[in-house]
This record gives structure tokens, sequence and C-alpha cells, in this order.
């Protein structure tokens, strides 16, 4: 697969934006995030909390490490997390706020897929770990709710972002590279375990 | 003992691990980079591993946010103080946490209240080895949810598998192992390997491996050559960093063994991501650096 360039992929984030995206392709994601993982994106998922609503953000599993204090926030380090411990929130909030654009760390599961064709989202994924080079991209941090930041630090954090780099690798009709990637591999490992007997 | 020296020293080895990943390391992410494909994924996603890895060094920021498990083997001369020892090693971690080095990375078993320090019962893991020199060598390993999460232990023989307890039941499970963790793991990976011992000191022994530079190869000859089949079969299955397709799902791997029980053949496999923190440093008796290590 040639990649040339990335595509830009820049907020307000809609069903248009995302829908000819192929699995594969490199995209170039600007503009507003929601950051979010663990208990916060469990409690940002439930009905009860609030968040200034936003039309067209992405959310990005992840939670930064940012020092700082009363509303004084840099982000040293931001790499996502791994998306599959929390599936079942993701697709939640994919519902919740009309998320088009999910970016995470590894493989979701055949429910995200659905979630992905039912509501024309795509999930990208960054290189895991790599949290100085998305750092290095956001502008600006704030917390969602900045009188408990220091507690939860979990997030849900506003960014805005200059340039992150990711992989499509669930697309808009729900298809998965992670899916036909495990399907490959176990053909592989077939074919070595006849050749080595 | 004069903790406050101690402290600064060890300060500085965990700031060093945090932000500089280690030569070995990242010359074998150069190597991994040419077996790809120009223009593919796979050589995208190994760029951003080394520009994320060179940042970091230059803007002195945690390589990675996944802080992890700080892991410290010590080996101590007989007669040092090794209570006194441990407080300097939380009391560094403390700092180096409060500065941003460390994330606030440890939280209470039950509750998951969280811990303002990393400082806490079993945390950091603090192991220490008497050893025959005067000097105090001290090695740390940070190894992140992600990459422990994807940790696995087998008991031979395995049906499901069709491993049996002999070499090529060994290659069975660590390939499986390769191809388990392949999408939620940090790949290209390090693998740590035990064969043998029990599921405590098996999994502790894989994880030991880590101390290995990238490159090395066993000297037990049985397990050197398993070593380097495991590699080899590893790049054939197109996994590739991140599971993205490719030839380089693994960095390396290092396999150990202990004695075991007759019946019962465990295989303990560690898995490492690409972003492995490891740096260490002796230490004079008194806690003044004699030097760094990898």
């Amino acid at each position: 697969m040639p990649k040339s360039e990335p595509i830009s992929l820049a907020s307000p984030f809609t069903s248009e934006k995302v829908a000819s995206l192929k699995l594969g392709r490199r995209v170039a994601i600007a503009g507003s995030l929601i950051a979010c993982r663990g208990d916060a994106l469990t409690a940002l998922s439930a009905d009860g909390v609030q968040l200034r609503r936003q039309r067209g953000l992405g959310l990005y599993h992840a939670a930064p490490l940012v020092v700082g204090r009363n509303g004084q926030w840099r982000v040293c380090s931001a790499g996502p997390s791994v998306s599959m411990r929390s599936e079942s929130d993701l697709i939640a909030l994919i519902e919740r706020f009309r998320i088009h654009v999910v970016i995470g760390q590894g493989a979701l599961g055949a429910d995200m897929c659905r979630a992905c064709a039912a509501r024309s989202c795509v999930y990208l994924q960054t290189i895991g770990l790599a949290g100085v080079e998305v750092a290095q991209a956001i502008r600006s941090v704030t917390h969602a709710n900045p009188a408990r930041a220091a507690q939860e630090e979990d997030g849900p954090w506003m960014l805005e972002v200059e340039h992150i780099e990711a992989i499509v690798v669930i697309d808009a009709n729900g298809k998965s590279l992670h899916r036909r990637a495990q399907l490959r591999t176990r053909r592989n490992m077939a074919a070595l375990r006849s050749s080595g007997k | 003992m004069r903790t406050t020296y101690w402290e600064k020293n060890l300060y500085e080895l965990i700031r060093r691990t945090s932000i500089s990943l280690p030569t070995d390391v990242e010359n074998a992410l150069k190597r991994a980079r040419r077996l790809e494909a120009a223009g593919s994924s796979a050589q995208w996603a190994i760029d951003s591993m080394l520009s994320n890895a060179q940042q970091a060094r230059a803007e002195e920021r945690p390589l990675c946010s996944d802080t992890g498990t700080l892991i410290f083997y010590c080996r101590v001369p007989a007669g040092i103080d090794t209570n006194a020892l441990s407080a300097s090693i939380r009391a560094a971690v403390a700092r180096a946490t409060r500065d941003g080095y460390l994330r606030q990375n440890t939280v209470d078993a039950i509750s998951g209240a969280k811990y303002r320090t990393n400082v806490a019962h079993a945390s950091p893991v603090i192991l220490f080895q008497h050893g025959a020199r005067k000097t105090v060598d001290v090695r740390l390993v940070m190894k992140s949810a992600s990459s422990e999460n994807e940790g696995r232990q087998y008991s031979l023989p395995n049906n499901e598998l069709g491993a049996g307890a002999d070499l090529e039941g060994f290659r069975e499970c660590i390939l499986d192992a390769v191809l388990q963790s392949q999408t939620n793991g940090g790949g290209p990976a390090i693998l740590g390997v035990c064969i043998g011992g029990d599921r405590a000191t098996g999994y502790a022994h894989s994880k030991i491996q880590f101390l290995h530079k990238l490159g090395y190869t066993t000297r037990v000859k049985a397990l050197g050559r398993l070593e380097n089949a495991v590699l080899r079969d590893s790049r054939k299955l197109d996994i590739g960093p991140m599971g993205l397709g490719g030839k380089s799902a693994l960095l390396d791997v290092h396999i150990g063994s202990l004695s075991r029980l007759p019946s019962s053949v465990f295989v303990s496999v560690s898995y490492m991501c690409w972003a492995f923190r490891r740096r260490g440093a002796v230490f004079g008796p008194g806690g003044g650096l004699k030097h760094w290590l990898y």
C-alpha cells in the first residue's frame, strides 16, 4: 500500500468527512478533541455527566501526562491507551456525543465495527506509547471540569491539536484492518506449523 | 549511609530511564526499519517511534505516558543497609513523580484510590540480591501496563496449541504469545521468556531477561537456537509494528531457564513494548556514582 502524504482531517468532524476514508490510509488530525480514559471515560459515557456540547469533536482515548495547576497546564506526554479495555464506553460516547472520529491504540472488536457502521464513525490508531510526538502537536489543553482537574487527571481534557498522524483501522462501513490482519497472521502461523513438522 | 547523596543519584537514574530510550533499543528499531518496505505503514510507525524517542531525549520529557511498574534490580555487597537504600529509592520515586518524570500511576488494589507519588505497599518494586563486588549495581526497568497485560504463561503439554514439553513445544508457545499480542501490544516487542520454574519464579525470571542488551544471545546453545528460530519465524507471520503488517513483530527474544518439577513445565512469556525504558548505574557503597550502564 503506497503511503505518500497523509490526508488532512480537521474538526468539526462530520460523517461526510470520514465516509470516504479507506482502511490503512494515513490521516493527519487537527482541531478539537476530548481526551479521556478509564473511570473518567465511563463517567462521561453515563447519562448523568454534562459536557459543554460541541458538535464535531473527536475522541482521543488517552490520559495526557499533564503538569501545572490552576488552569495553567502543560502536556508532557500524551500517548493513547489500549482501547479494547474500554470498548463499551467508547461506543456509548459515539452515540451520546455523535462522535465521528475516535483515536486510540490497538484493535477493537465486532461491537465497535457495528457502531462505526451505524453511526458513520472511523477508528484511528496512533502509535502506542509515542507520547511525546502527540504532546508536541497539542496547542492548548483545558480540563472539562477545571475545579477538579488535579483529582481527575484521567480527564476529560479538551485538546486543540495541530497535527496528529494516525491510520484508519476501522472505516465508516465497519470494516476492520485488525480483523483482516488476525485472519492473515493465523493463516501464516498455520503454514509455519505445517512446514515445521 | 548518606541518604541525600543516594537520593540525588537515584533520582537521576529514574529521570534518565524515563526520558531516554537506551542506545541498544534505538539501534534495534533502526535495524527493524530496514526490514520493512519503503513507504509502508510499518516504516511510518517505526519512524514515529524513533522521532518520539529523539524528541523525548532532546526535550527531557517522559518517552511514554504509560509510566508502568518501576522495577529496581539491586545487587549489593554484604553489609549494606538495604532498608536505607529502599527508603532512598522511594524518596527518589516520589520526587520524580512530583516533577512530572513519572505519572501518578499507582492505585489501591481494592478501592482504586490513587497514591499521589507512586510510593505505596509494593510500589516501586525493589529486589535485592547479594553480589561479590563492593559496589552497588542498580538497574531500573519501567514496564508499562499495556506491555504487562500481554504477558502469558503456558503449562505444557498444551493440547490446544499441540505443544509438547520439548523445544518444539516451547517455540509453539512463544509464537502463540507473539500472535496473541499482535494488536494490543506496542510492537515491535522484546520478549523475556523463562522455561521451567514455577508460576511465580517463571514470570520473575522472564522479566530478568530484560536486563540483557538487545542483540545478546544466550550461551546455552539449545536456547540460543530457540531464540533465533523464534525471531526468524516471527518475521514470517506478517504482524509488523503495532500489528500493521510487516516483518518486525519482535526486536529481540531473550530466553532463560530454571530447574522445574518433573511433572510441571511452564513457559512464561513477558512482553515489553518498543518504548523499553531500562537504565542502570553502578554506585560506590556511599552512593557516589561510578558509571552508567547501558
